[in-house]
Protein backbone atom coordinates (compact mmCIF):
# COMPACT_ATOMS: atom_id res chain seq x y z
CA UNK A 1 0.00 0.00 0.00
CA UNK A 2 1.30 3.39 -0.91
CA UNK A 3 0.44 6.60 0.76
CA UNK A 4 -0.03 9.38 -1.71
CA UNK A 5 1.18 12.72 -0.48
CA UNK A 6 -0.41 15.77 -1.98
CA UNK A 7 1.78 18.81 -2.20
CA UNK A 8 0.02 22.13 -2.10
CA UNK A 9 1.99 25.36 -2.08
CA UNK A 10 -0.26 27.00 0.56
CA UNK A 11 0.53 24.48 3.28
CA UNK A 12 3.38 25.58 5.51
CA UNK A 13 4.88 22.94 7.78
CA UNK A 14 4.83 24.07 11.35
CA UNK A 15 5.74 22.21 14.53
CA UNK A 16 3.30 23.48 17.11
CA UNK A 17 0.24 24.67 15.16
CA UNK A 18 -2.04 22.70 12.85
CA UNK A 19 -2.14 23.84 9.24
CA UNK A 20 -4.86 26.32 8.45
CA UNK A 21 -6.33 26.39 4.97
CA UNK A 22 -6.20 29.88 3.49
CA UNK A 23 -8.71 30.86 0.83
CA UNK A 24 -8.16 33.15 -2.13
CA UNK A 25 -10.78 35.68 -3.25
CA UNK A 26 -11.45 33.24 -6.12
CA UNK A 27 -12.05 30.31 -3.70
CA UNK A 28 -14.31 32.58 -1.67
CA UNK A 29 -16.48 33.45 -4.67
CA UNK A 30 -16.65 29.74 -5.54
CA UNK A 31 -17.90 28.93 -2.03
CA UNK A 32 -20.66 31.47 -2.66
CA UNK A 33 -21.40 30.15 -6.18
CA UNK A 34 -21.81 26.55 -5.03
CA UNK A 35 -24.05 27.67 -2.19
CA UNK A 36 -21.68 26.69 0.63
CA UNK A 37 -21.82 30.33 1.70
CA UNK A 38 -25.01 32.35 1.22
CA UNK A 39 -25.15 36.01 0.18
CA UNK A 40 -26.68 36.90 3.52
CA UNK A 41 -24.05 35.12 5.64
CA UNK A 42 -22.27 37.51 7.98
CA UNK A 43 -18.77 36.47 7.00
CA UNK A 44 -15.83 38.26 5.36
CA UNK A 45 -12.54 37.11 3.87
CA UNK A 46 -9.58 38.50 5.81
CA UNK A 47 -6.07 37.42 4.82
CA UNK A 48 -7.37 34.10 3.55
CA UNK A 49 -9.56 33.32 6.53
CA UNK A 50 -13.34 33.26 6.66
CA UNK A 51 -14.06 35.52 9.60
CA UNK A 52 -17.48 35.67 11.22
CA UNK A 53 -18.66 39.21 11.73
CA UNK A 54 -19.58 39.96 15.32
CA UNK A 55 -23.24 40.39 16.26
CA UNK A 56 -24.00 44.09 16.52
CA UNK A 57 -24.93 45.70 19.80
CA UNK A 58 -27.53 48.47 20.10
CA UNK A 59 -24.94 51.27 20.02
CA UNK A 60 -23.31 49.77 16.95
CA UNK A 61 -26.64 49.60 15.15
CA UNK A 62 -27.52 53.15 16.15
CA UNK A 63 -24.16 54.51 14.98
CA UNK A 64 -24.46 52.72 11.61
CA UNK A 65 -28.01 53.94 11.20
CA UNK A 66 -27.09 57.57 11.87
CA UNK A 67 -23.99 57.43 9.65
CA UNK A 68 -26.15 55.95 6.93
CA UNK A 69 -28.59 58.83 7.35
CA UNK A 70 -25.77 61.38 7.02
CA UNK A 71 -22.96 60.06 4.78
CA UNK A 72 -24.61 59.50 1.38
CA UNK A 73 -25.92 63.05 1.47
CA UNK A 74 -22.62 64.58 2.70
CA UNK A 75 -20.58 62.98 -0.08
CA UNK A 76 -23.22 63.34 -2.82
CA UNK A 77 -21.72 64.28 -6.20
CA UNK A 78 -18.22 63.92 -4.67
CA UNK A 79 -18.11 60.19 -3.97
CA UNK A 80 -20.25 57.13 -3.28
CA UNK A 81 -20.94 55.83 0.21
CA UNK A 82 -21.36 52.05 0.45
CA UNK A 83 -22.62 50.33 3.57
CA UNK A 84 -21.41 46.80 4.54
CA UNK A 85 -20.52 45.95 0.98
CA UNK A 86 -17.36 44.08 -0.06
CA UNK A 87 -14.18 45.72 -1.30
CA UNK A 88 -11.35 43.69 -2.86
CA UNK A 89 -8.00 44.45 -1.24
CA UNK A 90 -5.65 41.67 -2.29
CA UNK A 91 -5.55 38.10 -3.60
CA UNK A 92 -6.95 36.86 -0.29
CA UNK A 93 -8.81 39.72 1.41
CA UNK A 94 -12.34 40.88 0.66
CA UNK A 95 -13.61 42.62 3.78
CA UNK A 96 -17.02 44.25 4.20
CA UNK A 97 -16.35 47.43 6.17
CA UNK A 98 -19.30 49.16 7.81
CA UNK A 99 -18.76 52.01 5.33
CA UNK A 100 -16.50 52.56 2.35
CA UNK A 101 -16.47 55.99 0.72
CA UNK A 102 -15.27 55.38 -2.82
CA UNK A 103 -14.40 57.66 -5.72
CA UNK A 104 -17.05 58.50 -8.26
CA UNK A 105 -16.37 56.24 -11.24
CA UNK A 106 -18.17 56.57 -14.61
CA UNK A 107 -19.61 53.03 -14.26
CA UNK A 108 -20.54 53.62 -10.60
CA UNK A 109 -19.13 50.10 -9.88
CA UNK A 110 -21.96 48.50 -11.84
CA UNK A 111 -20.03 45.33 -12.67
CA UNK A 112 -17.06 45.26 -10.33
CA UNK A 113 -16.22 45.68 -6.68
CA UNK A 114 -14.21 48.69 -5.53
CA UNK A 115 -10.52 48.04 -4.93
CA UNK A 116 -8.09 49.78 -2.59
CA UNK A 117 -7.26 52.58 -5.06
CA UNK A 118 -10.96 53.45 -5.34
CA UNK A 119 -11.33 53.95 -1.58
CA UNK A 120 -11.06 57.43 -0.04
CA UNK A 121 -12.12 56.45 3.47
CA UNK A 122 -12.97 53.18 5.16
CA UNK A 123 -15.03 53.12 8.37
CA UNK A 124 -15.59 50.43 11.00
CA UNK A 125 -18.09 50.88 13.81
CA UNK A 126 -16.67 48.93 16.75
CA UNK A 127 -18.02 47.46 19.94
CA UNK A 128 -17.00 43.83 20.59
CA UNK A 129 -14.70 43.84 17.54
CA UNK A 130 -12.66 46.83 18.78
CA UNK A 131 -9.35 45.00 19.30
CA UNK A 132 -9.66 43.18 15.97
CA UNK A 133 -10.48 46.45 14.19
CA UNK A 134 -7.51 48.21 15.84
CA UNK A 135 -5.00 45.48 14.97
CA UNK A 136 -5.83 43.05 12.13
CA UNK A 137 -8.14 45.39 10.18
CA UNK A 138 -5.82 48.34 10.69
CA UNK A 139 -2.80 46.54 9.24
CA UNK A 140 -4.98 45.12 6.45
CA UNK A 141 -6.19 48.56 5.33
CA UNK A 142 -2.72 50.08 5.81
CA UNK A 143 -1.07 47.37 3.70
CA UNK A 144 -3.64 47.97 0.94
CA UNK A 145 -2.57 51.64 0.99
CA UNK A 146 -5.94 53.08 2.02
CA UNK A 147 -5.09 56.60 3.21
CA UNK A 148 -7.89 57.11 5.76
CA UNK A 149 -9.35 54.59 8.22
CA UNK A 150 -11.80 55.71 10.90
CA UNK A 151 -12.91 53.59 13.85
CA UNK A 152 -16.12 54.75 15.51
CA UNK A 153 -15.47 53.27 18.97
CA UNK A 154 -18.99 53.20 20.41
CA UNK A 155 -17.82 51.61 23.69
CA UNK A 156 -15.66 54.60 24.66
CA UNK A 157 -17.68 57.13 22.64
CA UNK A 158 -14.77 58.33 20.55
CA UNK A 159 -13.62 58.42 16.97
CA UNK A 160 -10.15 57.00 16.29
CA UNK A 161 -8.90 58.54 13.05
CA UNK A 162 -6.00 56.77 11.36
CA UNK A 163 -4.10 58.10 8.38
CA UNK A 164 -0.87 57.77 6.36
CA UNK A 165 -0.17 54.05 6.01
CA UNK A 166 3.49 53.03 6.43
CA UNK A 167 5.56 49.88 6.58
CA UNK A 168 7.38 49.55 9.91
CA UNK A 169 10.97 48.35 10.29
CA UNK A 170 9.67 44.88 11.30
CA UNK A 171 7.89 44.61 7.94
CA UNK A 172 4.31 45.01 9.21
CA UNK A 173 1.99 47.81 8.10
CA UNK A 174 0.39 50.43 10.30
CA UNK A 175 -0.98 53.95 10.16
CA UNK A 176 1.62 56.60 11.05
CA UNK A 177 -0.92 58.97 12.63
CA UNK A 178 -3.72 58.23 15.05
CA UNK A 179 -5.95 60.97 16.38
CA UNK A 180 -8.68 60.55 18.98
CA UNK A 181 -11.77 62.77 18.85
CA UNK A 182 -14.23 62.86 21.74
CA UNK A 183 -18.01 62.83 21.37
CA UNK A 184 -18.39 66.62 21.70
CA UNK A 185 -16.19 67.27 18.67
CA UNK A 186 -16.91 67.78 14.98
CA UNK A 187 -14.66 66.24 12.34
CA UNK A 188 -14.14 67.10 8.69
CA UNK A 189 -14.26 64.43 6.03
CA UNK A 190 -10.84 63.91 4.39
CA UNK A 191 -9.76 65.50 1.11
CA UNK A 192 -11.11 65.70 -1.56
CA UNK A 193 -14.42 65.44 0.31
CA UNK A 194 -16.00 68.42 2.04
CA UNK A 195 -18.49 68.35 4.83
CA UNK A 196 -18.28 67.46 8.50
CA UNK A 197 -19.72 65.01 11.02
CA UNK A 198 -20.96 66.10 14.45
CA UNK A 199 -19.86 63.14 16.56
CA UNK A 200 -22.56 63.64 19.19
CA UNK A 201 -25.12 62.81 16.51
CA UNK A 202 -23.70 59.37 15.78
CA UNK A 203 -22.07 58.22 19.07
CA UNK A 204 -25.09 57.29 21.19
CA UNK B 1 -1.22 40.35 73.34
CA UNK B 2 -2.61 42.91 71.01
CA UNK B 3 -1.99 43.22 67.36
CA UNK B 4 -1.73 46.80 66.28
CA UNK B 5 -3.36 47.58 62.99
CA UNK B 6 -1.94 50.33 60.87
CA UNK B 7 -4.61 52.33 59.12
CA UNK B 8 -3.58 54.29 56.12
CA UNK B 9 -6.00 56.30 54.07
CA UNK B 10 -4.58 54.99 50.80
CA UNK B 11 -5.67 51.39 51.35
CA UNK B 12 -8.62 50.51 49.16
CA UNK B 13 -10.49 47.28 49.90
CA UNK B 14 -10.47 44.98 46.94
CA UNK B 15 -12.42 41.76 46.40
CA UNK B 16 -10.03 39.84 44.24
CA UNK B 17 -6.63 40.58 45.69
CA UNK B 18 -4.70 41.72 48.74
CA UNK B 19 -4.44 45.43 49.43
CA UNK B 20 -1.36 47.04 48.02
CA UNK B 21 0.34 49.73 50.07
CA UNK B 22 0.62 52.94 48.06
CA UNK B 23 3.29 55.48 48.95
CA UNK B 24 3.07 59.23 48.75
CA UNK B 25 5.96 61.35 47.49
CA UNK B 26 6.52 62.27 51.15
CA UNK B 27 6.78 58.58 52.17
CA UNK B 28 9.13 58.03 49.26
CA UNK B 29 11.48 60.81 50.35
CA UNK B 30 11.39 59.41 53.91
CA UNK B 31 12.44 55.98 52.61
CA UNK B 32 15.41 57.72 51.01
CA UNK B 33 16.18 59.79 54.13
CA UNK B 34 16.25 56.77 56.45
CA UNK B 35 18.46 54.89 54.00
CA UNK B 36 15.88 52.23 53.10
CA UNK B 37 16.29 53.41 49.53
CA UNK B 38 19.65 54.69 48.28
CA UNK B 39 20.11 57.62 45.88
CA UNK B 40 21.62 55.25 43.31
CA UNK B 41 18.75 52.70 43.44
CA UNK B 42 17.09 52.29 40.06
CA UNK B 43 13.55 52.78 41.31
CA UNK B 44 10.86 55.38 40.62
CA UNK B 45 7.52 56.25 42.26
CA UNK B 46 4.62 55.68 39.86
CA UNK B 47 1.07 56.18 41.16
CA UNK B 48 2.12 55.23 44.69
CA UNK B 49 4.12 52.16 43.71
CA UNK B 50 7.87 51.70 43.88
CA UNK B 51 8.67 50.49 40.39
CA UNK B 52 12.02 48.95 39.51
CA UNK B 53 13.48 50.45 36.37
CA UNK B 54 14.37 47.85 33.77
CA UNK B 55 18.01 47.10 33.08
CA UNK B 56 19.14 49.01 29.99
CA UNK B 57 20.12 47.15 26.84
CA UNK B 58 22.92 48.30 24.53
CA UNK B 59 20.55 50.05 22.08
CA UNK B 60 18.86 51.80 24.99
CA UNK B 61 22.15 53.10 26.35
CA UNK B 62 23.30 54.24 22.90
CA UNK B 63 20.03 56.07 22.21
CA UNK B 64 20.05 57.85 25.61
CA UNK B 65 23.61 58.97 25.24
CA UNK B 66 23.17 60.17 21.64
CA UNK B 67 19.97 62.04 22.52
CA UNK B 68 21.49 63.66 25.59
CA UNK B 69 24.36 64.92 23.46
CA UNK B 70 22.11 66.33 20.71
CA UNK B 71 19.66 67.93 23.13
CA UNK B 72 22.48 69.51 25.08
CA UNK B 73 23.68 71.29 21.92
CA UNK B 74 20.21 72.14 20.51
CA UNK B 75 18.86 73.54 23.76
CA UNK B 76 21.84 75.59 24.90
CA UNK B 77 20.50 78.74 26.62
CA UNK B 78 16.92 77.94 25.47
CA UNK B 79 15.86 75.19 27.87
CA UNK B 80 17.39 72.65 30.26
CA UNK B 81 17.60 68.95 29.56
CA UNK B 82 17.84 66.37 32.33
CA UNK B 83 18.93 62.80 32.01
CA UNK B 84 17.21 60.27 34.32
CA UNK B 85 16.38 62.88 36.95
CA UNK B 86 13.14 62.96 39.00
CA UNK B 87 10.17 65.19 38.19
CA UNK B 88 7.27 65.71 40.59
CA UNK B 89 3.95 64.98 38.90
CA UNK B 90 1.45 64.46 41.71
CA UNK B 91 1.27 63.61 45.40
CA UNK B 92 2.18 60.00 44.58
CA UNK B 93 4.18 60.07 41.35
CA UNK B 94 7.82 61.03 40.99
CA UNK B 95 9.08 59.31 37.83
CA UNK B 96 12.59 59.58 36.40
CA UNK B 97 12.15 59.80 32.62
CA UNK B 98 15.15 59.02 30.44
CA UNK B 99 15.21 62.64 29.31
CA UNK B 100 13.21 65.68 30.34
CA UNK B 101 13.29 69.08 28.67
CA UNK B 102 12.20 71.82 31.07
CA UNK B 103 11.73 75.57 30.79
CA UNK B 104 14.59 77.88 31.67
CA UNK B 105 13.78 79.49 35.01
CA UNK B 106 15.87 82.05 36.93
CA UNK B 107 16.82 79.63 39.73
CA UNK B 108 17.59 76.79 37.27
CA UNK B 109 15.82 74.37 39.69
CA UNK B 110 18.56 74.85 42.28
CA UNK B 111 16.37 73.92 45.25
CA UNK B 112 13.33 72.19 43.84
CA UNK B 113 12.41 69.46 41.38
CA UNK B 114 10.68 70.36 38.12
CA UNK B 115 6.90 69.85 38.11
CA UNK B 116 4.53 69.09 35.23
CA UNK B 117 4.07 72.77 34.30
CA UNK B 118 7.85 73.19 33.90
CA UNK B 119 8.09 70.35 31.40
CA UNK B 120 8.10 71.02 27.64
CA UNK B 121 8.87 67.47 26.54
CA UNK B 122 9.33 64.16 28.30
CA UNK B 123 11.19 61.28 26.62
CA UNK B 124 11.39 57.57 27.38
CA UNK B 125 13.79 55.32 25.54
CA UNK B 126 12.09 51.91 25.42
CA UNK B 127 13.22 48.37 24.91
CA UNK B 128 11.88 45.87 27.46
CA UNK B 129 9.69 48.59 29.07
CA UNK B 130 7.85 49.40 25.81
CA UNK B 131 4.38 48.23 26.88
CA UNK B 132 4.66 49.95 30.27
CA UNK B 133 5.84 53.17 28.62
CA UNK B 134 2.96 53.05 26.10
CA UNK B 135 0.26 52.46 28.73
CA UNK B 136 1.01 53.37 32.36
CA UNK B 137 3.61 56.08 31.66
CA UNK B 138 1.52 57.52 28.84
CA UNK B 139 -1.56 57.96 30.99
CA UNK B 140 0.61 59.29 33.85
CA UNK B 141 2.16 62.03 31.71
CA UNK B 142 -1.19 62.79 30.02
CA UNK B 143 -2.98 63.15 33.36
CA UNK B 144 -0.25 65.54 34.56
CA UNK B 145 -0.98 67.65 31.47
CA UNK B 146 2.44 67.31 29.83
CA UNK B 147 1.85 68.37 26.21
CA UNK B 148 4.56 66.31 24.48
CA UNK B 149 5.68 62.75 25.24
CA UNK B 150 8.08 60.94 22.91
CA UNK B 151 8.86 57.23 23.04
CA UNK B 152 12.08 56.24 21.29
CA UNK B 153 11.18 52.62 20.53
CA UNK B 154 14.63 51.11 19.95
CA UNK B 155 13.21 47.62 19.34
CA UNK B 156 11.28 48.66 16.23
CA UNK B 157 13.59 51.58 15.37
CA UNK B 158 10.86 54.21 15.43
CA UNK B 159 9.85 57.32 17.34
CA UNK B 160 6.30 57.37 18.72
CA UNK B 161 5.34 61.00 19.22
CA UNK B 162 2.38 61.67 21.51
CA UNK B 163 0.75 65.04 22.00
CA UNK B 164 -2.40 66.81 23.27
CA UNK B 165 -3.40 65.06 26.51
CA UNK B 166 -7.15 64.47 26.94
CA UNK B 167 -9.50 62.75 29.37
CA UNK B 168 -11.46 59.98 27.66
CA UNK B 169 -15.15 59.28 28.28
CA UNK B 170 -14.20 56.41 30.62
CA UNK B 171 -12.29 58.86 32.84
CA UNK B 172 -8.76 57.75 31.95
CA UNK B 173 -6.17 60.02 30.37
CA UNK B 174 -4.45 59.55 27.06
CA UNK B 175 -2.80 61.51 24.28
CA UNK B 176 -5.19 62.50 21.47
CA UNK B 177 -2.53 62.28 18.75
CA UNK B 178 0.08 59.63 18.13
CA UNK B 179 2.48 59.87 15.23
CA UNK B 180 5.04 57.25 14.22
CA UNK B 181 8.31 58.34 12.60
CA UNK B 182 10.65 55.82 11.01
CA UNK B 183 14.42 55.79 11.41
CA UNK B 184 15.11 57.62 8.12
CA UNK B 185 13.10 60.67 9.19
CA UNK B 186 14.01 63.93 10.90
CA UNK B 187 11.76 65.45 13.57
CA UNK B 188 11.46 68.98 14.86
CA UNK B 189 11.51 69.72 18.57
CA UNK B 190 8.13 71.03 19.79
CA UNK B 191 7.35 74.75 20.31
CA UNK B 192 8.83 76.92 21.71
CA UNK B 193 12.01 74.97 21.01
CA UNK B 194 13.75 74.98 17.66
CA UNK B 195 16.09 72.50 16.07
CA UNK B 196 15.65 68.98 14.76
CA UNK B 197 16.77 65.46 15.55
CA UNK B 198 17.96 63.11 12.82
CA UNK B 199 16.50 59.79 13.96
CA UNK B 200 19.14 57.67 12.21
CA UNK B 201 21.72 59.22 14.53
CA UNK B 202 20.00 58.08 17.73
CA UNK B 203 18.19 54.84 16.75
CA UNK B 204 21.10 52.38 16.49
Amino acid sequence: MTIVTANTPEIVVSIDVPKVRRFSVEDYHQLLAVGFLQEGDRVELIQGELVDMAAKGTKHIFCCQELLAILPDRVREQAISRCQDPIILSANSEPEPDFAIVRLAPDRYRERKPQAEDVILVIEVSDSSLEYDRTVKSSLYAEAGIEHYWIFNVLDRQLEQLRSPIQLANGTYQYATRQIHLAHQTVNLPDPLSGAIVLAEVLA
